[in-house]
């Protein structure tokens, strides 16, 4: 699919209209106003300094808009911004729910022939081609997500892609339709009910394969075989109650002893275990070659990666299982009806919301919710208001319109922030710039990425995510009883590699690097800067048009007096050189700043 | 616990742990370094051998739980025939196990797994050892006290996160975030003039084990060391600018945790970073090549930044490195031979370089593991366990030998707790004292780093287990 003309007929006109005529010392949020002094306001625009300080200015509209969308999308542009300020934050959402679901393996498949055209026209035995492999899901993921209008769908599918993880830390790199078909499975699924997604993500043959239940046999006593445990207990610790029974407001339950109280114990793993057998291929990828029909046992060579697990009765356990401590499933000749039991067990246990609940909240919006802010999400999942349990609709309004995620008071109170996943700034970055392309493609190989900052979809080290929730960093957090789980892929190898990947996409000009060796076709991408390069005389303006679309007006008074000092420095009259370099200095600058890589 | 050799005490053991910060303690270490210097009695912090000879610790976790009762392996026909029974299709044919020769064993015989030639060798020529049945545990455990729950055990027990995480805390019944080697650099940072530089390098990033109350890991990439900023040795008018923008953030006081966070993380490595770089840059060509797997790079690398010990002024170095891909529920006999492989050559060279560099009884190499593994298959996999077994390599090893009780492997023994799962009979506290020790941490602070270590171990009584020369 050819995106370049879309591309570059991008406008990012209009916003420079609302905000340049404003030179204010710090962002004003509702109930922010005290010492504040508003030096000018857009008198074009008919607003005045009372009108940003009482929350009635045009910024700060756009700005609070601008923030919305750093918390619900992957990454947004400006008509973006300008779409939820006249909307509002709900009705933009409703919307949202009604955009088509943007897919991955029709736009790889796509990709996939393009490349093998080419390489044919270049003279290359194209059965010497591997693929698709991750590589081309990369691309695929890349392409969507820089072109796609289903935003909301697809911040959620990342966030549910480091719940449920799968990963091409695996063999699964080498089916690039295995993950595309599992991302497409959770952005279908994003604004559907999270008992769909346990199930799907349970029988998907991704799944099966990455937690070993695929082709897992019943017990043979007589060669000491038991049934695989891995998935019986990740199911449970990581995809839906955690190991410890809790509140709804997500805060640990007590004994009398005031213990915590486990959810399961290693019996209640062997027993689910049981339930999770006599799963195998759901269909070949052959059906003209052996063994023509999916049979239990088949190597991932010949399964079709695309297709759910199917159940083989006569390899699944017979007899009644006992999980949960006292819950006994015995559904004879059925496995899937097991399974099935098993899972809405699972998917109704009390833990459900606020586990779910609590991890949501912390990709979409903080690292710290307090337990009030858990409660009500989890209260939105236990009940959408129409006796529905699970709503992911109603779950993602309870998250993105609480008051916790959209009061400016809370910008400012230290416990109310995370520290942005590498993928999030990278994806922000690039969606909030007019992309230029000579190919039309926009195939990021992700491997850049993946090898700098450690972070990318479906690219985590283990079934453990990038990190865990709990993760307490150095700097005062633990002082604080304060998480950071982003600050897990943030040390002094990442930490520098980001500096020096914003680094390559402003003063390089590379945004992103194919794997095509250019012996296919010119692939050069490059971002446009023309809209900052003509404020250059103005330096300033520059900085609040920036701030509008990377920092939604909460930069620092002291970054942006770093950013004054710079731009005050390059400036020389023999040439007009200095206009280039303080723009790319300007973006380079925002996009290393605390202000930018931290979410309040 | 039972079975342990007991070493003669070693007069250098008592030279060496008396001498210099070491025996200044942990806890109270500013107030008595303020102390020593009121005294005029600062010049040892001054001196780039404060706390005796240089060592280093390296440590490998072989994260996802190594199936390590087919890493070593009894040979003994009778202890080799409950092996095979119990272990079904996951059994090493017994042909293709390479003896060993341990030289305390007394009648039993154990060899290592097919993949493990080289490996072998270090263990016949007496650099290194083995310590098996070694877990986590907070007191020690029988199978009666198990199945009613009338001992306290470890939290998440054959939960990987949590599991993973006591072997780097030592602290099996809390989930903290602090581990027991950043905590031993708190304790012993004065020992390194080098205030740029954490002792603690890793090769896998942030680690719990490298995280203490002061102390963060500095990590690096395997191959390509420390990371320096783009520009920053460019003095070109627009890049001096940006440079002192970029100073001038990395300066700055934000007044929120996370923002801070961030940029002080950014701020250490960069200026660590070009005095690591240029440091390693000088190491030499080792003999023994490298091969350019992750784990042989990592090692590599390390032995590049142990060659600059001197140079940087680290008296103390604790590496880290994570070698993930152990959780072989499926195919195990093809996944974990190549892994195996891997460690081999790894650990070879790894070998041949200290030795190069002189420095082999300064470099003690060990191995974690969250836990061991079912010895029953799952079909063609093994599922999590508790007890495992674990080596111990370089010069200060008392090598050729297995230490604990390796068990006899019959399903159903006194300490299986089902599906071939072993309680531990040497707990991974003793393990990590004993190294603890011999990097200088002082029997007053042993605790402080293990509060359960009391449960298996009286304080001041000499090695805990007996595998290193302290």
């Amino acid at each position: 699919m050819k995106q370049g003309i879309f591309f570059t007929i991008l406008s990012l006109t209009f916003c420079f209209s609302n905000v340049e005529g404003q030179l204010y010392k710090d962002y004003i949020g509702a109930g922010h106003s005290q010492g504040i002094i508003v030096m000018t306001s857009d008198n074009m625009m008919g607003s005045e300094g009372v009108k940003t300080l009482d929350g009635s200015g045009m910024d700060n509209p756009m700005m609070e808009a601008s923030r919305f969308l750093a918390q619900a999308t992957l990454g947004y542009r400006p008509t973006d911004i300008e779409a939820v300020k006249n909307l509002g934050f709900e009705a933009w959402i409703d919307d949202q729910f009604l955009e088509p679901t943007t897919l991955l393996l029709p736009e790889m498949n796509s990709i996939w022939y393009d490349l093998k055209v080419a390489y044919a026209n270049a003279g290359i035995d194209t059965s010497d081609v591997f693929g698709p492999y991750a590589l081309h899901y990369n691309y695929a993921l890349w392409t969507v997500n820089m072109s796609n209008e289903d935003l909301l769908r697809h911040r959620i599918t990342e966030a549910l892609t480091e719940v449920l993880v799968v990963s091409m830390n695996s063999d699964l790199r080498d089916w690039g339709e295995a993950l595309c078909d599992y991302y497409d499975m959770l952005s279908e699924n994003a604004f559907g009910n999270y008992h769909d997604i346990l199930s799907e993500v349970s029988k998907s043959v991704q799944m099966g394969y990455y937690l070993s239940h695929l082709n897992n046999p019943k017990t043979d006593t007589t060669n000491n075989i038991r049934p695989d445990e891995n998935y019986a207990r990740e199911i449970m610790q990581l995809f839906s109650i955690g190991l410890y029974e809790l509140n709804q407001d997500g805060t640990p339950k007590r004994d009398a002893n005031g213990n915590q109280i486990p959810t399961y114990d290693n019996l209640d793993i062997k027993e689910m275990a049981k339930v999770f057998t006599g799963l195998g291929a759901g269909a070949i990828l052959d059906p003209n070659n052996w063994p023509y029909v999916p049979i239990f046992g088949l190597g991932t060579w010949a399964i079709d990666k695309t297709v759910p697990m199917q159940i083989f009765n006569s390899e699944h356990e017979p007899g009644p299982k006992v999980i949960l401590k006292d819950i006994t499933i015995n559904i004879p000749n059925d496995g899937m009806a097991e399974v099935d039991s098993a899972i809405s067990y699972l998917f109704h246990h009390n833990n459900v919301g606020p586990f779910l609940s609590y991890r949501l909240i912390q990709r979409l919006v903080k690292s710290n919710p307090t337990p009030a802010y858990v409660s009500r999400v989890a209260a939105a999942f236990n009940d959408n208001g129409s006796g529905v349990r699970g709503d992911m609709k109603a779950v993602i309004k309870a998250i993105l319109l609480d008051s916790e995620a959209r009061s400016g008071v809370m910008m400012r109170d230290i416990t109310s922030g995370q520290l942005r996943a590498p993928f999030l700034r990278t994806m922000q970055f690039m969606r909030s710039q007019t992309i230029n392309t000579t190919s039309g493609y926009l195939l990021n190989n992700g491997y850049t990425e993946i090898e700098s900052t450690q972070h990318w979809p479906l690219a985590a080290p283990s079934v453990f995510n990038f990190y865990l929730p709990n993760f307490v960093p150095k700097g005062g957090f633990e002082q604080e009883g304060l998480v950071g789980p982003e600050f897990k892929i943030h040390n002094t190898s990442t930490s520098i590699n980001y500096v020096n990947r914003a680094h390559a996409w402003t003063y390089w000009d590379a945004p992103w690097w194919d794997y095509e060796d250019n012996l296919i076709w010119p692939d050069t991408t490059s971002i446009n800067t023309d809209y900052l390069y003509s404020l250059t005389d103005d330096p300033e303006k520059m900085i609040n048009v920036l701030d509008l679309y990377l920092t939604h007006g909460q930069l620092s008074e002291i970054t942006r007096e770093n950013m004054r000092t710079a731009m005050d420095q390059l400036y020389w009259t023999w040439n007009e050189e200095w206009r280039w370099h303080r723009t790319r200095m300007l973006l380079y600058l925002f996009l290393i700043s605390p202000d930018y890589v931290t979410l309040k | 616990m039972k079975s342990k050799i007991n070493y003669v005490s070693r007069s250098r053991r008592n030279f060496v742990r008396n001498t210099g910060c070491a025996a200044l303690g942990g806890t109270t270490f500013l107030s008595t370094l303020l102390n020593l210097k009121s005294l005029g009695a600062s010049s040892i912090f001054n001196s780039a051998v404060a706390g005796g000879e240089y060592k280093a610790l390296v440590c490998l976790l072989f994260s996802g739980g190594n199936d390590s009762y087919n890493m070593l392996i009894p040979t003994d026909p009778n202890e080799y025939a409950d092996y095979a029974a119990s272990r079904s299709n996951l059994a090493i044919p017994a042909v293709d196990i390479i003896d060993i020769n341990a030289n305390n064993t007394g009648s039993r015989t154990f060899g290592l797994h097919p993949s493990l030639p080289k490996t072998a060798a270090l263990f016949n020529s007496g650099k290194m050892s083995f310590v098996s049945n070694v877990g986590s545990l907070i007191q020690p455990t029988t199978k009666s006290e198990f199945y009613n729950g009338t001992v306290p055990v470890p939290l998440g027990l054959y939960s990987h996160a949590d599991q993973i995480m006591h072997w780097q805390t030592g602290i099996p019944h809390d989930r903290v975030a602090t581990g027991w080697g950043g905590k031993m650099a708190d304790m012993l940072q004065a020992c390194n003039t080098n205030t740029n530089i954490s002792m603690c390098l890793s090769m896998s990033g942030t680690n719990v084990w490298q995280t203490g109350n002061t102390t963060t890991e500095f990590a690096m990439h395997p191959t390509q060391g420390a990371v320096s900023i783009y520009g920053d040795n460019d003095d070109w008018l627009a890049n001096t600018v940006r440079k002192e923008a970029l100073d001038n953030i990395l300066d700055a006081n934000y007044s929120d945790l996370f923002m801070n966070g961030y940029k002080n993380i950014i701020k250490t490595s960069r200026i660590g970073g070009q005095q690591l770089q240029a440091a390693i840059e000088m190491a030499p060509v080792f003999n023994e090549p490298f091969v350019g797997d992750n784990l042989s790079q990592s090692l590599n690398m390390v032995a590049n930044a142990i060659s600059a010990q001197s140079t940087l002024g680290m008296n103390r170095q604790i590496f880290f490195i994570e070698y993930g891909g152990w959780d072989m529920h499926d195919t195990l006999i093809n996944q974990q031979s190549g892994k195996l492989s891997e460690v081999d050559n790894a650990l070879h060279s790894f070998n041949a370089a200290m030795e190069q560099l002189g420095i082999s009884d300064n470099v003690t190499t060990f191995g974690i593991s969250e836990f061991g593994r079912t010895l029953s298959s799952n079909g063609d996999g093994s599922d999590h366990g508790w007890g495992g077994n674990v080596f111990a390599m370089g010069g200060a090893v008392n090598g050729s030998s297995i230490f604990g009780d390796f068990p006899l492997l019959d399903l159903g023994n006194d300490i299986e707790v089902g599906g071939g799962v072993f309680i531990p009979t040497t707990s991974a506290d003793e393990y990590f004292a004993e190294i603890a020790m011999w990097f200088g941490v002082p029997d007053s602070d042993l605790t402080t780093l293990f509060p359960n270590l009391g449960n298996f171990y009286s304080v001041g009584s000499g090695n805990p287990i007996g595998f290193l020369t302290l």
